[in-house]
C-alpha cells in the first residue's frame, strides 16, 4: 500500500470560516449571438470556504452551467470571459495559460462531475482504465500494482464493489456509473469539486445513493464541493450554503437554513414556495410572466417582470449584493 | 354499474425471447388491472421507478406495443380487435402528452402545421376558418395566443410554450383520456406548475380524465386523485393519492417516499439506505415477490408466491404484501 491519501483541510467542518477555496470575482461571460451579445453570467461573486458544499440553483438558462465552466475555464465559444478573476488558493485561474491550468489546476485543484456524468465515461475503455489515464495524464506512469490498488481504494470509497474494475460503463447502471465518476473526481484529491446536477435523470431511491455517496466523500475527505442543481429538496439535504441565480446573475446567497426559513429575494421565495412536497397537500401556485431578452436586460433590476413586489426604483437601479444579516446576502430594493 | 371509460385486464407484456434470444426474457409487465371511469374525469399517477413498467404500460395503452396477454378494453371494446374507422376514433379520443418537449417538433414545419395535420387527419374541420377557430380554442385553454406562436418554427419557442402546446395539440380533438408520460419532468418549477394546472383545469371543465405516468411522487400527490405505484412490472399498491403517500403500507413505497428529498434542510435524510448486491437481487426475481431481496420484513413465505393484493380498507386502498394477510385480498 503507497496510497496515502493527505488533505490539508481540517475535514468537514460545515460552514465554517476556515480558509476560502474559491474566489470568484465580478466573473461575467458572454456568448456571441449574431443579434448581440447574450449576457450568460453577469459579474458573479462566489466565494467557497474549506470543506463546505455550496449549491447554486437557478432555473434551466439562468447560467449555473455557465458559472461553473466559467470557473473552470472550459467555456467553449461562441462564449467567452469577459472580465473577472476566479482565484484558487490565490492563483487567478483567468491569468494561466491552457497547458499551466491543464497540469496544474483542473483534476489536481479542481474537478468537475460534468452534467449527465454517466454519459460522459468512454464505452470502449474499462472503469479501470479510464480512471488510470486521469491519474497518469497528471502524475506520470505509475507502478501498476499500486495503481490497481489506488483504483480499489477509490471504487471502494464510492461504495461500489471491486468487480467494477474490470467493468465496461455499458455493464453499470446509472447510478454506478454516476459514482464513478465521483471516484475519478476525487481521484487525484482536488481541494475543490464541481458537480453540475449530479443526480438529476436518475429515480429517487438512486438518488438517494448518490447523494449519499456525495455526503460520505465530503465527510471522509473534508472536500469543497459546488453543486449545481434545481433540486430544492436536494439542496436542502446536501449543501451547507446556497447561491440563487436568475438569468444571470446571483441575487441570494445564504446558509441553507436560513434561506429555507426566511428567503429575502423574492425570486427566491417563488422557489421556495413552489417546492412540491410529500408533506403538504397545497394548491399549484401558477406564476405569470417571462425572463426577459438576455441579449438585452431591462435597466434596474433584473426580476423586475416577473417581481411580484416591484417598485418605481427596480426600473432605473440596479440592486447590489449586499450583506443583510450575517452570511445572508440579497439583491434586492425592498430592504 | 356505468361502464369503464378504459379497463385494462391481466395485461402482461414480455419483451425478448424471440426465436434467437429465448433465454433473455423480460417480463415488463405482469398481470396489470387498472380501471378508468367513464365520469367523473380522474387523473390517475401511475408511478414507480425507471424500468418498473411505467412506460411499457403507456405505449401499449396508446397501440405502440402489442399486449404479450390480457385484454385493454375502451368503452367495453377490446383495443386489439378494432376496425380500421373504430381505431381512428379510438386514436381521437385517447391522446399523448410526452416528456421531451424539444423532441415532438419536426423542426422544418411550422408549428401551425402541426395543427392542421391533425385536423386534416381526423377532419374536424369544413374550412380554413373552422380550423382556426379550433386551433384559436385549443391554444387559448393553455394560456397562449395563435398570433404568437402559429407562424414560427419549433425552435423559436421556449421549452414551456413547446409542452403546451403539446397539451394543446393533444386538446385540439376533444380526447376522453390523456396518456402523459412524464410531463413536467423536463421544465422549471414555475412551468411545472403551469403544465399541471392546465391538466387540473381539463379534468374539471373539460371531463378529460388523464394516466400521469412520473417517477415523481411529489408532483402527483399534489395533483392525481388515483395512484398506482408499480415495482418492476407488479403492482406494489395503489389507491387514493392521499392514503398512500401518507400512509403508505408496502415496504417498497414506505423507502420510496422516505427517499424522497425533504426540502427542509432541519430535516436531513435519517438511516443510510443499503441496496443489496446484484447477486442477491437477481437470485430470487423469478418466484416470489419481486421485493424480496430488498425488503426490510421479508419472510419465507414471500419467496413461494407473489402476494395477492390484499385490501388494506374500503376505500379502494391495496397493497401487494404478506404483512397484511389478515385483510380481504383480490388476486394479481
Amino acid at each position: 500500500m503507497t496510497v496515502t491519501l493527505n488533505w490539508t483541510s481540517t475535514g468537514g467542518n460545515g460552514g465554517g470560516r476556515s480558509g476560502t477555496v474559491l474566489q470568484v470575482k465580478n466573473l461575467r461571460i458572454h456568448y456571441a449571438t449574431p443579434t448581440g451579445d447574450v449576457i450568460a453570467v453577469n459579474g458573479a461573486y462566489l466565494e467557497v470556504f474549506e470543506g463546505e458544499t455550496v449549491g447554486l440553483v437557478g432555473e434551466s438558462g439562468c447560467g449555473k452551467t455557465t458559472l461553473a465552466m466559467g470557473i473552470l475555464r472550459l467555456v467553449q465559444p461562441p462564449g467567452r470571459i469577459v472580465h473577472g478573476q476566479v482565484l484558487i488558493n490565490g492563483t487567478d485561474l483567468t491569468a494561466l495559460s491552457e497547458p499551466e491550468l491543464r497540469q496544474q489546476v483542473r483534476w489536481r485543484q479542481l474537478a468537475l462531475i460534468p452534467q449527465g456524468a454517466m454519459n460522459s465515461l468512454n464505452p470502449v475503455l474499462r472503469v479501470k482504465d479510464q480512471i488510470a489515464d486521469a491519474i497518469e495524464t497528471h502524475e506520470g506512469k505509475q507502478p501498476s500494482q499500486a495503481l490497481k490498488t489506488r483504483i480499489l481504494e477509490l471504487l471502494n470509497r464510492v461504495g461500489l464493489p471491486g468487480r467494477v474494475y474490470t467493468m465496461y460503463p455499458h455493464e453499470l447502471s446509472g447510478g454506478m456509473k454516476q459514482r464513478v465518476c465521483i471516484a475519478m473526481a476525487i481521484a487525484l484529491h482536488p481541494p475543490l469539486i464541481l458537480a453540475d446536477e449530479p443526480t438529476s435523470a436518475l429515480d429517487v431511491v438512486v438518488q438517494r445513493i448518490v447523494a449519499q455517496t456525495l455526503l460520505g466523500v465530503k465527510a471522509d475527505l473534508g472536500v469543497s464541493m459546488i453543486l449545481i442543481g434545481h433540486d430544492m429538496g436536494l439542496m436542502a439535504q446536501l449543501v451547507d450554503r446556497i447561491a440563487v441565480m436568475y438569468a444571470g446573475n446571483i441575487v441570494e446567497i445564504a446558509p441553507v437554513a436560513e434561506a429555507f426559513a426566511e428567503p429575502l429575494h423574492p425570486y427566491t421565495q417563488l422557489l421556495i414556495s413552489s417546492i412540491p412536497s410529500v408533506k403538504v397537500r397545497k394548491p399549484l401556485q401558477v406564476f405569470e410572466g417571462l425572463t426577459h431578452d438576455l441579449r438585452n436586460p431591462p435597466p434596474g433590476c433584473i426580476f423586475q417582470l416577473r417581481c411580484p413586489f416591484v417598485m418605481d426604483k427596480c426600473r432605473e437601479v440596479v440592486p447590489p449584493l449586499r450583506e443583510l444579516r450575517p452570511h445572508h446576502y440579497a439583491a434586492c430594493h425592498l430592504y | 354499474m356505468s361502464q369503464s371509460l378504459l379497463e385494462v385486464r391481466d395485461a402482461t407484456k414480455v419483451y425478448g425471447g424471440g426465436f434467437l434470444r429465448r433465454g433473455q426474457q423480460v417480463v415488463a409487465l405482469q398481470n396489470f388491472n387498472l380501471t378508468i371511469p367513464e365520469k367523473p374525469a380522474k387523473i390517475t399517477a401511475i408511478a414507480g421507478e425507471s424500468g418498473s413498467g411505467k412506460t411499457t404500460l403507456a405505449n401499449l395503452i396508446l397501440g405502440f406495443i402489442g399486449l404479450t396477454s390480457g385484454q385493454i378494453l375502451y368503452q367495453g371494446h377490446d383495443i386489439g380487435t378494432l376496425n380500421e374507422q373504430q381505431k381512428l376514433e379510438y386514436r381521437r379520443q385517447v391522446q399523448a402528452i410526452f416528456q421531451d418537449p424539444y423532441a415532438v417538433y419536426n423542426p422544418f414545419y411550422r408549428v401551425k402545421h402541426i395543427f392542421d395535420l391533425v385536423i386534416q387527419h381526423f377532419k374536424l374541420a369544413r374550412n380554413r376558418a373552422e380550423a382556426r377557430d379550433l386551433i384559436e380554442e385549443a391554444l387559448q385553454m393553455v394560456g397562449m395566443r395563435g398570433e404568437e406562436v402559429l407562424e414560427k418554427y419549433p425552435h423559436q419557442l421556449s421549452g414551456g410554450q413547446r409542452q403546451r402546446m403539446t397539451v394543446a395539440r393533444a386538446y385540439l380533438v376533444k380526447p376522453r383520456l390523456i396518456v402523459a408520460d412524464e410531463p413536467v419532468s423536463m421544465v422549471d418549477a414555475s412551468l411545472r406548475a403551469m403544465i399541471l394546472d392546465i391538466m387540473l383545469r381539463l379534468r374539471d371543465k373539460q371531463n378529460i380524465s388523464f394516466l400521469y405516468i412520473t417517477h415523481d411522487l411529489s408532483t402527483a400527490y399534489q395533483v392525481c386523485d388515483e395512484m398506482v405505484i408499480l415495482y418492476q412490472g407488479s403492482i406494489a399498491e395503489k389507491g387514493d393519492t392521499g392514503k398512500v403517500i401518507e400512509n403508505p403500507k408496502h415496504p417498497y413505497v414506505q423507502m420510496l417516499i422516505d427517499s424522497i428529498p425533504v426540502p427542509d434542510p432541519k430535516q436531513k435524510w435519517g438511516s443510510h439506505l443499503v441496496l443489496p448486491s446484484e447477486e442477491e437481487m437477481l437470485s430470487h426475481v423469478n418466484t416470489g415477490c419481486r421485493y424480496y431481496p430488498r425488503c426490510p420484513h421479508r419472510m419465507d413465505r414471500c419467496l413461494v408466491k407473489q402476494p395477492p393484493l390484499y385490501h388494506i380498507d374500503e376505500s379502494g386502498h391495496q397493497a401487494a404484501c404478506y404483512l397484511y394477510d389478515d385483510q380481504p385480498f383480490s388476486e394479481q
